[in-house]
């Protein structure tokens, strides 16, 4: 009995030393976003934010700019890579496009999106967490090299971006995701709302890099634009007016928006997931915003009218 | 609680320290106390609204056996055959009312409308007891064995409370026939060391089929099953052909798990496949296939049947064999697609029984290069093809979506997809590690075993794939709530 169980404990003990040391080799050797090389080429636009921006824009379509989000990236993170292109690489960015919708906000807040929208019920936070997060798990198989990327509130920058536009997943045909999609629809109604209070207690790390980001813009006279893309499903059933509230009371009235997350498609095929653009979504629209050119407002504005930075088509 | 879950197995190393301590290990009737209190409290811990039917149950077929052995002592042998369809009777009227009522009913009222009739069956609300396919089977086989006089009933109802509900089987078995496994909770259990490193190694085993190969399949597999009218024909095809790969994972990881469970605690389980994707024919399938399924229907339905049939010749094997399989095949749940994989599958015998070489067992030889023959070779994949198609039919929703499913699958139109492409090079390489894997190891009982023979390097070697098998399932398993195929049934 003593034998077997001091081999099984053991065998036990050093596999999870193993992994634990993997993961930490793994952590340490990944190569830093800089390692990558230098910008090349007439880069004025810069793109930046997690995997909702690197889903839906395109920099091969829209001239001049360069899609430097990345699956998970904090503020804190979308920070540091500007200081380091802005810095360090021969090109003359004059305009940051910050993927910052209070879903991708959110979203890096403790990796915890329903836990700042009022009135949701554990019910429908798992169907939500289960859409948007496990759902990557199963569908991506080598998911789990990714998975480093998840830690809340750290500056981990892997450079791995590129990896997930162009996204071949088509959850929204999926039938069982599509039922999850409908159950989330049906049952929040739109009843929820974006509280700016409680984004502003358990989020501070990210609210304090966006203004680092928005001070570092203009001290080197960059236009800094926040861009919520297009989304299926959330805006429809949440009430952002408490992030208006909060763009406007943290950055100020002649803050720059432009919401496209309410930008309509032909249809769903479009759509990777809830919250994210498939490749067939992130062509369309890219060429549109290169055909038409990005559309923004001042946040007053924003703030006031909540249809105005709608597009359709 | 799945038993690939932290939480069963937080729950298993409580069980098995208080098993095994010395006041508890010196006595059989203490460790079957608390197995059965352990089991219960799982069973509650899935379902708590079924422990009072499972309770009940029990206590029904544990005084039926003991009158059972008492008039077939005192002669009535009457009364004893009475007893015994009381019983049988008792475990079948549970299958139906709990699984088939609500099917049985609304089939007979639609039948009945179409007739004219105007007929209609408002459905019940019946909850399915979890496991109850496999507990009724083992409480069924009871009466029977008792009645035959292969075993003398149990007279302490803790002991036979245990046998039905022992927690590594009761959710998806195996079926355990009394025989085999009352007299080991007769005895006592002390530790056993080689059988303890066997069992975590088939757990281990099982695991790594469920989590890395099954539940990566199923992503394919599940996808066509739900909605096949959005997926194009080609990958529906590659779903049907991946199908009985995900299966045999699916249901051979618990298999594994549920044996290993057992054998830490002393206990050897009956073995419930025997490599079937190295089956030649359907009947050599079904034989490697969920074999305490088989082996209880042969029992109780076949050979009673083909024994009354003999007259008939191959006319009546074939009748016993499809009630046989159709069966096996209802056995799995209330539905028409159930019956019709069973009429499919007795189909498949026909040539078989009409050639004469139903139930002849060949040996399955290494031809050159380590490999299967040819011919053998041969009778592998065309048999793999045969389950695969009947698979469509097992997993449809019902039999126009069964037919809808083939003929789109068949029609095979639009561009070419790659397989690799559809479902990814990863998943047809697993399906051909587990090909491979079942081949070299067809001698085990299951891939990882201990053998013996040249002990240091076995030792090594089993220690290098313990390793990399545990690594796989840390690193590429998929580590949801996935529940098994088989607790639907």
């Amino acid at each position: 009995m003593k034998r077997f169980l001091v081999e099984v404990l053991t065998f036990w003990g050093i596999l999870f030393i193993t992994i634990g040391g993997l993961r930490l080799f793994w952590i340490f050797s990944a190569p830093c976003f800089q390692e990558k090389g230098l910008l090349q080429g007439h880069i004025s636009t810069l793109l930046l934010g997690p995997s909702n921006g690197e889903c839906a824009w395109n920099d091969a379509i829209i001239s001049n700019s360069k899609n430097l989000c990345i699956s998970a990236m904090t503020m804190g993170g979308c920070f540091n890579r500007l200081k380091w292109v802005v810095e360090y690489n021969p090109v003359q960015i004059d305009t940051v496009v910050l993927c910052a919708s209070w879903v991708a906000l959110a979203y890096q807040c403790d990796d915890d999106l329903p836990i700042i929208i009022n009135g949701f019920t554990e019910e429908k936070r798992n169907i939500l967490n289960y859409q948007t997060f496990f759902s990557h798990y199963k569908k991506v198989p080598d998911y789990w090299k990714r998975a480093f990327t998840f830690f809340p509130s750290t500056q981990f920058n892997f450079s791995i971006e590129g990896g997930y536009i162009y996204l071949e997943r088509d959850e929204l045909h999926n039938p069982e995701a599509r039922t999850r999609i409908g159950d989330v629809i049906n049952h929040a109604g739109g009843a929820q709302a974006f509280s700016s209070d409680y984004f502003r207690k358990h989020c501070s790390y990210q609210l304090e890099n966006l203004l680092k980001i928005q001070d570092y813009c203009n001290q080197h006279q960059i236009t800094l634009v926040l861009l919520s893309p297009p989304v299926y499903a959330i805006p429809n059933m949440v009430n952002d007016q408490g992030y208006r509230v909060l763009i406007r009371e943290e950055l100020g009235d002649s803050t720059l928006v432009a919401d496209y997350s309410r930008f309509v498609f032909p249809d769903n095929s479009y759509y990777g997931d809830l919250e994210h653009l498939n490749h067939k979504g992130a062509t369309y629209f890219s060429e549109h915003i290169a055909r038409e050119g990005i559309k923004t407002q001042y946040a007053i504005d924003y703030c006031l009218n909540k249809s105005a930075a709608t597009t359709s088509l | 609680m799945v038993v690939n879950s932290f939480r069963f197995f937080a729950f298993f190393a409580v069980v098995f320290i208080v098993y095994f301590i010395p006041r508890i290990s010196c006595s059989n009737k203490r460790q079957n106390g608390w197995l059965l209190l352990t089991s219960y409290f799982f069973y509650g811990f899935v379902d708590w609204r079924m422990l009072p039917l499972l309770l009940g149950v029990t206590l029904l077929f544990f005084f039926i056996g003991k009158a059972i052995h008492t008039t077939v002592q005192q002669g009535c042998s009457k009364i004893a055959s009475m007893l015994t369809t009381l019983g049988v009777s008792a475990g079948i009227g549970i299958l139906l009312y709990f699984k088939y009522l609500n099917f049985f009913a609304e089939s007979f009222a639609a039948a009945l409308h179409h007739w004219g009739l105007g007929v209609s069956w408002t459905g019940l609300n019946i909850v399915l007891p979890v496991g109850v396919s496999f507990f009724t089977f083992k409480l069924i086989s009871y009466v029977i064995e008792i009645h035959r006089e292969k075993i003398v009933p149990s007279y302490d109802f803790i002991e036979f409370a245990t046998y039905i509900s022992f927690f590594p089987t009761i959710l998806s078995g195996p079926i355990d026939r009394p025989g085999s496994f009352l007299p080991q909770l007769q005895q006592e259990r002390h530790f056993d060391y080689n059988l303890a490193m066997d069992g975590c190694q088939q757990i281990l085993w099982g695991i790594f089929t469920k989590m890395v190969i099954a539940d990566r399949l199923a992503i394919v597999t599940d996808t066509a099953w739900s909605d096949f009218s959005a997926q194009d024909p080609w990958r529906l095809l590659y779903a049907a052909l991946l199908s009985p790969v995900q299966v045999y994972a699916d249901f051979d990881g618990y298999s594994n798990m549920a044996i290993g469970v057992g054998k830490i605690l002393g206990f050897r389980i009956t073995k419930n496949f025997d490599h079937p994707l190295l089956a030649r024919n359907v009947s050599e399938y079904w034989r490697r296939w969920h074999i305490s399924l088989t082996g209880w229907i042969t029992d109780y339905v076949f050979m009673p049947l083909n024994i009354a049939f003999r007259n008939l010749g191959k006319t009546g094997l074939f009748l016993a064999v499809s009630i046989n399989i159709i069966l096996i095949g209802m056995w799995h749940g209330a539905n028409w697609t159930y019956a019709v994989f069973g009429v499919y599958h007795s189909l498949l015998f026909l040539p078989l029984i009409m050639s004469g070489s139903f139930g002849k067992n060949k040996k399955l030889k290494e031809g050159r290069w380590g490999l299967p023959r040819w011919s053998d070779i041969a009778g592998i994949i065309l048999t793999y093809l045969l389950i695969a198609f009947g698979h469509i039919i097992f997993f449809s929703a019902d039999v126009p979506a069964a037919f809808d499913y083939i003929s789109k699958t068949i029609s095979l139109t639009g561009p070419f997809v790659s397989p690799f492409a559809s479902a990814g090079k990863g998943v047809w390489l697993w399906v051909l590690i587990l090909f491979i894997l079942d081949w070299r190891t067809r001698k085990k009982e299951f891939a990882i075993q201990r053998t013996s023979g040249n002990y240091q390097y076995a030792k090594v070697r089993l220690f290098l794939s313990d390793w990399a098998l545990a690594i796989c399932i840390v690193l590429l398993g998929t580590h949801g709530e996935d529940k098994f195929i088989y607790f639907q049934f």
